[in-house]
């Protein structure tokens, strides 16, 4: 067997059970890997109706078969569970080396169900695998964690796995790290990891990845690796990291400037990439086999927070608890946070989503210091941002109502529906910071019909439309209208998200880095499916590779319906539907825009085949995808989903 | 010969996403089946100027306007 390990690894923590599977042809071929894998276990073993938190739910670990091969960026690992945050479907996928690691060691992919009796971590040396106490590591973050393993096992080269104090307290939004910087950011794998007792994982492999054809695969990873040099967004994400995109956001009216109330401010360039570069920038960092290296290492040099050290930040990382709180004078500050949120294992993106929410609950008189424990939750109070952060990662206080999500803590509180509007949230899941009335119409859309929630930013990535532009004649060669570059336009756009969402997820089933393949387009879909069949010596065409994205897509859907989550939930916050974006600057591109919807999603169903009343695919759909048991499971669903009780938006699902 | 009217032109030219409805149209004139709509579909627009030009349906400077100008150029084609 080329490119596969062929097996993967169960852990049962409640009786210490430990198993290996093997993987048979077909699965593999079915699912590809990654992404995949994981998608087929939580849809089969974890019911809709469980608990997430629950023992008998399961968090999975997916590398593909190119993993730890010489194709470019393929370092990457998917993390997926029933999230704790929506309740649905989730997962997260995060760069570092761990993932090759685990290719290395024989594995392609890790369940892991049950709950330890007490903290344990998991050592994986090859086949050898045990679990460990980690009673002395529970309470630590990240950084201080990964160390002491180091030390324990005595090997400084081995790759972890990590949650922080956040995950361990059960955060419904904590984030899942490796190599101590790279995070699984969205949809709480770390709370379900931690509801397991599980502090992470730490893996050693001697081994390789078998390649069938290692002339070809070389040859075709050399080309690409050619490609990138003089690729304008390689080279941008190369000097400045994904906070190249701030003077961006800024100009296109997409800066989450005070939880989306405006699109743009004239300070912005206080975090652009530019500046982060030429103050506080210690370093870079690349993945495994990357030729982009967009990793940050940050060191903080005056202020109150001078001599603070840490990987990142991230755009998406960055903007939460920094603009989208109010806060932009002191960069500072935001890098603060940020390192903060790296610290607690939180998902950045969400916990800049939940105090924003409360933010604007303050601001429009839904809560008072009363409800907050005495917080003056004022745009821009960095002093209170910074003690929000720390509780929400030890569940204390106010932070403990936050820690569930806006719309949790909305409804925890007793708020009134219009505290819903602020919570900026689809499917429970807040949008990271990218205003669709300015990056565009196509990201819009994403959000609404996303698989994991209201978020896509590393999703269906719908880069054709942020830097198709860059690459003159992409959109007319894959959608057969170059206006589909402009962001502000319906101009091609349902086809667009239906292409990118296909294609991104067997990008996320190869488990291989999407700034190669859609921020920047030097590696395309035939390039993939170029290094998938030298590693493996199959034939996989563009068709079968695509209709692969395309299976594992409407599974997760599927999982969604089966939540009774469909079409009228196939939206994205009233704000963005009804509040034309105010002028920030003078610069800027899309004022008075507000995202048409529902000019979109119709055409959007047709691609998919979905049924417009329910938004559930189609039988005939899920048929031609090989799968005919998702189409009996939602069978007698279809109807009760257009039935009166059933007949209110949900928020979340559990 | 043409495969769409003049006034069938006009109606994909006014629409905003046109591939889908391009493919059903060509379904409906049985010039594409069934499983060919979908890999279209599913590789992209540049897969349907490939098909179309080895069917002899556009010539091959019709083909290479329409991989140039996109949608714009393949419909005139279509209706030429």
């Amino acid at each position: 067997m080329y490119g596969w390990a062929g097996k993967r690894l169960r852990v049962n923590l409640s009786t210490g059970e430990i198993l290996t599977e093997p993987l048979s042809y077909e699965y593999r071929r079915k699912w590809i890997g990654g992404r995949g894998f994981n998608s087929d276990v939580i849809y089969n073993e974890v019911p809709p109706g469980l608990d997430p938190f629950d023992p008998e739910a399961r968090v999975c670990f997916g590398v593909g078969p190119v993993s730890g091969s010489a194709a470019p960026s393929t370092g990457r690992v998917t993390i997926t569970c029933k999230s704790p945050l929506t309740g649905g479907f989730g997962d997260s996928n995060m760069g570092g080396h761990w993932g090759a690691e685990l290719k290395y060691a024989g594995w392609d992919q890790i369940i892991i169900q049950g709950r330890a009796k007490n903290p344990v971590y998991l050592w994986i040396d090859d086949d050898n695998v045990e679990l460990r106490d980690a009673s002395h590591l529970w309470g630590k973050f990240p950084r201080e964690a990964d160390q002491m393993i180091k030390e324990e096992l005595g090997d400084e080269d081995i790759h972890i796995v990590l949650i922080g104090p956040a995950g361990e307290n059960m955060v419904r939004f904590a984030c899942t790290f490796n190599d101590v910087w790279r995070a699984a950011g969205r949809t709480g794998t770390g709370g379900v990891i931690g509801s397991k007792n599980l502090k992470g994982i730490a893996c050693r492999g001697s081994g390789t990845v078998k390649v069938a054809d290692p002339r070809a695969l070389l040859e075709c990873s050399d080309r690409l690796r050619q490609a990138f040099k003089g690729d304008i967004m390689k080279e941008g994400l190369y000097e400045h990291g994904s906070l190249c995109l701030i003077n961006v956001a800024n100009r296109d009216g997409w800066f989450p400037w005070k939880n989306f109330q405006g699109g743009a401010h004239p300070n912005a360039d206080n975090m652009s990439g530019e500046t982060h570069s030429t103050t506080v920038l210690k370093h870079r960092e690349g993945c495994y086999a990357c030729p982009i290296c967009c990793g940050r290492f940050t060191k903080i040099h005056d202020g109150k927070y001078a001599g603070e050290e840490f990987g990142g930040p991230e755009y998406e990382h960055a903007v939460p608890t920094g603009p989208r709180l109010g806060i932009i004078d002191d960069a500072n500050d935001i890098w603060h946070n940020a390192r903060l949120t790296n610290d607690y294992g939180l998902d950045g993106i969400e916990t800049g989503g939940a105090i924003g929410a409360a933010m604007e609950w303050y601001e429009k008189g839904l809560i008072t210091a009363k409800d907050t424990g005495g917080l003056e939750l004022t745009w821009g109070n960095e002093e209170v941002v910074d003690k929000l952060i720390q509780m929400i990662g030890r569940r204390e206080g106010f932070g403990d109502i936050l820690a569930d999500g806006a719309d949790r803590a909305a409804d925890k509180l007793g708020l009134p529906d219009e505290a819903h509007y602020y919570s900026i949230t689809t499917r429970g899941m807040t949008l990271p910071g990218d205003d669709p009335r300015g990056l565009g119409f196509g990201y819009g859309l994403s959000f609404a019909v996303g698989t994991r929630g209201g978020c896509d930013h590393l999703r269906s990535l719908c880069c054709l439309e942020l830097s198709g532009a860059l690459y003159p004649g992409l959109n007319t060669k894959l959608l057969g209208d170059e206006r589909a570059n402009r962001p502000v336009t319906t101009v091609g756009k349902p086809y667009m998200v239906y292409y990118e969402e296909n294609q991104k997820t067997t990008t996320d089933c190869l488990n291989v880095c999407c700034f190669t393949t859609h921020w920047s387009y030097a590696v395309t879909t035939p390039d993939q499916i170029e290094y998938l069949n030298a590693v493996t010596g199959l034939d996989f065409t563009e068709e079968e590779f695509q209709e692969v994205g395309e299976r594992i897509f409407n599974l997760e859907r599927s999982y969604w319906n089966r939540l009774m989550s469909g079409a009228r939930e196939d939206t994205v916050p009233e704000r963005f539907l009804k509040e034309p974006m105010p002028q920030g600057v003078e610069y800027q591109t899309n004022v008075g825009a507000v995202f048409p919807l529902n000019n979109l999603l119709k055409k959007y169903y047709e691609y998919r085949d979905w049924d417009p009343a329910t938004g559930f695919p189609s039988e005939k759909k899920l048929n031609v995808l090989k799968l005919d048991y998702v189409a009996k499971d939602l069978a007698p669903l279809r109807s009760k989903y257009l039935s009166e009780p059933e007949k209110k938006k949900k928020k979340y699902y559990h | 010969m043409a495969v769409m009217t003049k006034a069938e032109a006009k109606k994909f030219l006014e629409l905003d996403d046109r591939m889908i409805d391009i493919l059903n149209f060509l379904k409906a004139k049985s010039i594409l089946d069934e499983e060919t709509h979908r890999k279209i579909l599913l590789g992209g627009y540049f897969r349907l100027i490939e098909y179309l030009a080895k069917k002899n349906m556009l010539k091959k400077k019709q083909a290479d306007d329409a991989l140039e100008n996109g949608f714009d150029s393949l419909i005139k084609a279509l209706a030429s």
